[in-house]
């Protein structure tokens, strides 16, 4: 990756976020890099999930722009949109599975909307999406009430998979996982990464899977963000961030990924 | 007969059909692969061995690497010898990877369709009709015995609850009751002030406008207005909140929904449903005086004569009694039907619809009973 030139994708500037009097975000700058996994932190409300809204166009801000491979997105027609959110996959923080519709229907359903390949296709891509996040076969056949919370999480994945995204976002996806399941989760976004150059922006508490996947964090703190990678943040001198990265989880995470590097 | 795409190239050499695989194979151009890899299979009917050549490959994703791999299957099994190369590492890996996921054991869910099926899915059918009976009766089961708890000790009867629901239930719909029992009656009017001045007895206009509101038209009209406005939200509220296990999250709280959720909407609706028709019997009244000034010509004094000459107590208790019963079928069979929403929003849609029609007929079969019950009473 080192060698490779750095493109960025997908850039903030000057991001405001209000609702009421509350502020979240006060001038956020954030670059995010072709190819990288971003993580994404901070407390809980820090303003984590509504920056990606943000990105995504479902929240517009304050003040402040966000550029994606150069197109202002706020300003979009709703065709240009259209064909830019054909690149994205998301995966919400709570699923957002279409209840009315199977598991696999689910999947197939970007698919149906944005391309013209055959059914028996659709079906087939289905599938392996479903085996690609993990999911047994017969849970295609499922209505996502019929699913457990972990379930839900790789079936939404497996959705946002659907279209072959460039970017995808991720808001805690192995929040509900158990540890093995977490893992394998994480195996699978770094395969992604690896094969497809993926991007992918990642919401998440685990920090397992932020010593892991990410190449960079960015971390929410004070409605601004500080961006870095591991090492760089773990000198930073900030209260939050001292706490956050010195604290006895965070040496536990490192000392696991020691372990397995060796 | 080399054929040649962005895509696909072919080149044949005696037996061997040599393809060249070019370009981005990824889902934007899914479609016109696809495309491409059908017209292949004819060509491939002359040949006994296939090679695919991917150093042209720039970028592959799941699309496109599982139409290859399946196509490369495909020809393996119907024998012809097919081979991969010059791949790049990355696209390889990817590959062996749909390889693996597609060799996962993949278990057969068929639908069984013979006549044993059938059977059994008419057998399904009785025992969900037999059991959605048992369900209704024990719903009201549930309504009594929580009724008389709440009534035993009061600190069950959910008060802020109620006149909650009162308020939007009732009070936020009064000036629709109003506007609409006013224009019936003028329609009443209008109508039999037409037919009745034929035999020269438009003065009995009044008595056909007053007696049919207070009877029938104020109760059954406000109870059809409060179904498709009450009926559905009860059902989409409670709808809702067993969709999001809010109700299973009461039950582990200790709290019983049917006390807060159903009983508390039901009594509202059978306080407020009553004041309602009352309004609605004063303004149909008064708009039976607006056409009786106007186009009957009938000054406002001897519009009340005829009035109380014409309409007895008993008219007007006929048309009340049935509110508060009218409301208890309305507030029952919504709140039901939203504690029988489970798993998806398409669900809430339906039972919302269901709560709505059914309730609006059970209201109007039980007008119809009622008619024939006060006629042989002679009321
Ligand atoms: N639509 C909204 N209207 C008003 N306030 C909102 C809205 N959406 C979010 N907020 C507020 O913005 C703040 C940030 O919310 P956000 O959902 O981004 O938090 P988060 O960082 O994702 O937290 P968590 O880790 O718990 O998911 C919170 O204080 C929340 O109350
Ligand atoms: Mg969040």
């Amino acid at each position: 990756m080192s060698q490779e030139k750095i493109e960025t994708i997908i850039e903030l500037r000057g991001i405001i976020n209000q609702f009421g009097k509350q502020r979240i975000h006060d001038g956020v700058n954030l670059d995010i890099h072709r190819g990288e996994v971003l993580g994404l932190v901070g407390g809980s409300g820090s303003g984590k999930s509504v920056l990606v809204n943000t990105i995504l166009g479902l929240n517009t801000p304050w003040a402040g722009s966000v550029h994606f491979q150069g197109l202002d997105i706020p300003k979009l027609s709703p065709k240009q949109m259209l064909e830019i959110q054909k690149s994205w996959g998301v995966l919400f923080q709570h699923g957002a599975l279409f209840s009315g519709l199977t598991v696999s229907e689910n999947i197939q359903l970007p698919m149906v909307e944005h391309s013209k390949i055959s059914s028996r296709l659709m079906k087939e891509l289905a599938d392996i999406k479903l085996k690609l996040v993990g999911l047994p076969i017969d849970a295609g056949a499922k209505f996502p009430s019929e699913l457990s919370g972990g379930m839900i999480k790789r079936a939404s994945l497996a959705r946002a998979l659907a279209l072959d995204p460039l970017i995808l976002f991720l808001d805690e996806p192995t929040a509900g996982l158990d540890p093995i399941s977490a893992a394998a989760f994480d195996d699978l976004i770094l395969f992604l990464k690896e094969t497809l150059n993926l991007t992918v922006v990642i919401i998440t508490h685990d920090l397992d899977s932020l010593v892991r996947i990410c190449d960079r964090i960015a971390v929410l703190i004070d409605k601004n963000i500080i961006v870095g990678t591991m090492g760089e943040l773990m000198k930073n001198k900030h209260p939050w961030i001292q706490d956050y990265f010195h604290g006895p989880r965070m040496r536990a995470a490192q000392d696991t990924n020691k372990r397995e590097a060796l | 007969m080399a054929k040649t795409s962005k895509f696909i190239e072919l080149q044949p050499d005696n037996n061997l059909l040599n393809v060249g695989i070019m370009g981005d194979w990824i889902m934007e151009n899914a479609s016109v692969l696809e495309s491409l890899l059908t017209d292949l299979d004819i060509e491939i009917e002359q040949y006994d061995s296939i090679r695919m050549h991917c150093n042209g490959l720039e970028n592959i994703d799941t699309s496109g690497a599982w139409m290859l791999y399946q196509k490369f299957s495909q020809y393996e099994e119907r024998g012809l010898r097919a081979s991969f190369e010059g791949f790049k590492d990355v696209h390889f890996k990817f590959i062996k990877t749909i390889q693996t996921l597609d060799k996962q054991p993949c278990p057969e869910c068929m639908r069984d369709r013979s006549f044993y099926g059938a059977m059994e899915r008419l057998g399904g059918l009785t025992v969900k009709g037999v059991s959605h009976l048992g369900e209704a009766l024990g719903f009201y089961g549930r309504i009594a015995e929580t009724f008389f708890r709440s009534i035993r000790s009061p600190s069950h009867m959910r008060i802020s609850s109620i006149i909650r629901h009162v308020q939007e239930a009732g009070i936020n719909a009064l000036p629709i009751v109003a506007m609409m029992a006013f224009l019936i009656a003028i329609v009443l009017a209008y109508q039999g002030a037409t037919q009745l001045q034929k035999f020269g007895a438009e003065i009995f206009t009044i008595n056909l406008t007053a007696i049919s509101v207070l009877r029938e038209m104020g109760v059954l009209l406000t109870a059809i207005l409060v179904a498709g406005r009450s009926g559905s939200s009860f059902a989409a509220e409670i709808g809702v909140m067993k969709l999001n296990d809010e109700v299973d999250a009461l039950k582990t709280l200790g709290i019983d929904p049917f006390e807060v959720l159903v009983l508390p909407r039901i009594i509202a609706l059978v306080i407020a449903l009553p004041l309602m028709a009352f309004l609605a019997n004063m303004f149909g009244l008064a708009g039976g005086a607006l056409m009786s000034i106007t186009v009957l010509d009938i000054p406002l004094n001897r519009y009340f004569d005829q009035i109380l000459g014409a309409v007895s107590m008993n008219d007007f208790l006929v048309g009340m009694i049935k509110a508060p019963i009218f409301a208890f079928i309305i507030a029952s069979v919504g709140t039901f039907r939203g504690m029988q929403v489970t798993g998806s929003a398409e669900s809430v849609g339906r039972l919302t619809t269901i709560a709505v029609v059914q309730s609006i007929f059970l209201v109007i079969l039980a007008d119809a009973f009622f008619s024939i019950l006060f006629a042989k009473m002679g009321i």
